[in-house]
């Protein structure tokens, strides 16, 4: 098992920002777990934007979370609401 | 070689530091780049808490994309943020001379109905409307006004001839003079917070879906696509 701690191994601050980030966290979830079950710990964000969860929660392969590849650790309260949110929203988009 | 020496001015500055100068945005690394820079400085002059300080720069970072994606045509985007501190306040701007904001959702054909620029504003400020549903997800000028109702803060959209104040959906209608692409300006309260997480539990109570972030079942419509 792999762990990904986004804090302070991936970025310089609490807080994630960005489309082009949360694309590149993504690219480098999926590329880890192509060789391993992934864990990514969110201890010690403290904020997410809305583009950045929508690239990481709402474009993550489904099929790869469901296999249990990739899990999700950590988190505040407020960036499991807005990964809950961003999932809806994508469901509602696919459907229109 | 000449000498040159800058002559002396002949104004007096007030607030020398109070203004972040007009940052231009063409692409996803100019927001990511400029934005938090421009904020950074504001905020430390302001004394904004950090969590409001997250906030704001969540804001101009989703505004400045919603150019990068939407204004077409290769239109950049400029942005400024002013500080107030006698009043409490800060100012951000962000406008692009684009295709505007009716004829950006009528590349989506479930807004190809709108028949105002007025009437394309008030839908762009809804969560999940969007012209690009494959790339983006339709949140960012519903964050950004969002944040500034809890705030107590001030919005202004105007594109075309449309124009919506303070945020509200009610408060929308057709300008004299028509604006050729789209113009925000936001009003921040300096001395009441910008609370971010307010936001996105809201975001997450209106559009959530059964299941927990640590399996994360759920249906998605996209599968390792590109933010470009």
């Amino acid at each position: 098992m792999l762990t990904i701690r986004i804090f302070p191994q991936l970025t310089v601050g609490p807080e994630l920002v960005g489309r082009a980030a949360g694309a590149r966290l993504r690219e480098e979830i999926l590329r880890a777990a192509g060789s391993a079950v992934v864990v990514v710990d969110f201890k010690g964000i403290e904020t997410v934007s809305p583009s950045f969860a929508d690239e990481l929660f709402g474009k993550l392969p489904p099929e790869i979370v469901q296999r249990r590849r990739v899990r999700f650790a950590g988190a505040s309260d407020e960036v499991r609401a807005l990964a809950r949110g961003v999932r809806g929203l994508r469901s509602e988009l696919a459907a229109t | 070689m000449i000498p040159c020496e800058t002559p002396p001015e002949r104004i007096r500055r007030r607030e020398p530091l109070g203004f972040r100068e007009c940052q231009r945005f063409a692409t996803l690394r100019d927001c990511e780049v400029h934005a938090p820079e421009m904020v950074k400085a504001i905020a430390e002059r302001c004394q904004m808490d950090r969590a409001s300080r997250q906030a704001l720069e969540i804001c101009v970072e989703e505004l400045a994309e919603n150019v990068v994606f939407h204004a077409g045509g290769g239109a950049a985007g400029f942005a400024a943020v002013q500080s107030w501190p006698a009043r409490s306040e800060v100012e951000v701007g962000i406008v692009d001379l684009g295709r505007g904001i009716r004829a950006s959702l009528a590349d989506n054909p479930a807004y190809r109905h709108l028949a105002t620029d007025a009437e394309a504003i008030r839908e762009a400020m809804r969560l999940g409307v969007t012209a690009t549903p494959e790339r983006n997800s339709g949140q960012g000028l519903f964050f950004a006004a969002r944040l500034l109702e809890q705030n107590g803060g001030r919005v202004l959209i105007r594109s075309g001839s449309g124009r919506v104040y303070d945020g509200s959906l009610a408060r929308a209608d057709e300008a004299l003079v028509r604006f050729p692409g789209t113009a925000l300006a936001l009003t921040i309260n300096t001395d009441r917070p910008l609370d971010a997480g307010a936001v996105s539990r809201l975001i997450g109570s209106l559009k959530s879906q059964d299941g927990d972030l640590e399996t994360l079942r759920v249906r998605c419509s996209q599968s390792g696509s590109s933010p470009n």
